[in-house]
């Protein structure tokens, strides 16, 4: 039997690992992180709903980008919750500057076996679009 | 303090600070936060001092009828409390004509106060439904 605090640290390193997958640009490392039921909310977006489904919406976010690095000011557990405060810093063109760099808070729900099923991100959708964010929607 | 006693602390605190705005309390919300409180709205300019942010949030409580912060997550770690909510807003008297989905992160000082506050949210969703300014003109 694993003890809470061992889930928590265990969802905390499912989160860590699936936001790694984005420092390398890396789709499947991220997908390997997340339940087939998964849903990803960009608030105030609509929700999307499904692994193939979020699996396109993460590649139509990597395809245009040359680098990304999360840099995580926060992360810590509670019960199947894990939150992230995050700057994650883009260059879209290869200018090897930081385009837009996105003050954001990510909250992470997982499942008993310890898999994100539910992801919501909080950030100005505006500040994401005006530094080159691509669409957000399917 | 142990670091559990701590932590049910930071986020009463907090807990605290939320129910002075649905209780539109400028006085109450200001009690929880130290003197050199810095309040950031992302990506806005932070807003520092107890003198500056209550300009900031009394400004908002004139123009508030009625608000309830919908607290969905709130829970803590070393001196850090997250906030997760729905911010509902009245401006006019005809109903909750803004539901803000919102993170507040937070930091609490040793002395139990709140020290930093970080609003994540998107802005133009508040003030396309009557948000008013949170900077300082």
């Amino acid at each position: 039997m694993t003890s809470q605090a061992d889930k928590i640290a265990r969802n905390e390193a499912t989160v860590r690992a699936f936001l790694k997958g984005w420092d390398d640009l890396d789709v499947e490392a991220c997908m390997a992180q997340v339940t087939e039921d998964m849903c990803y909310l960009n608030q105030p977006l609509e929700a999307i709903r499904g692994k193939e489904n979020v699996r396109k919406m993460i590649a139509s976010i990597f395809a245009p980008a040359k680098r990304c690095k999360f840099e995580l000011k926060n992360v810590f557990g509670h019960e199947n919750k894990v939150i992230t405060e995050r700057v994650d810093r883009w260059d879209w063109t290869g200018s090897g500057t930081w385009e837009l760099e996105l003050k954001v808070c990510g909250m992470f729900e997982l499942t008993e076996n310890g898999r994100i099923i539910e992801w919501r991100e909080y950030y100005d959708n505006e500040d994401w679009t005006r530094k080159g964010g691509p669409s957000l929607v399917l | 303090m142990t670091e559990e006693e701590k932590v049910a602390r930071n986020v009463a605190i907090v807990r605290q600070f939320i129910d002075a705005w649905g209780a539109i309390d400028v006085d109450a919300a200001m009690a929880c936060l130290s003197d050199d409180i810095e309040y950031i709205n992302q990506p806005l300019d932070p807003v520092c001092g107890q003198h500056d942010v209550r300009k900031i949030v009394d400004g908002i409580m004139q123009l508030s009828k009625k608000v309830h912060w919908e607290l969905r997550n709130c829970f803590g770690r070393g001196n850090v409390v997250v906030t997760e909510r729905l911010d509902c807003w009245d401006f006019d008297g005809n109903g909750w004509g803004l539901k803000l989905p919102c993170i507040g992160m937070f930091d609490v000082n040793d002395d139990g106060k709140i020290s930093g506050w970080r609003d994540y949210f998107d802005n133009r969703m508040w003030f396309e439904n009557g948000g008013p300014t949170l900077h300082l003109d």
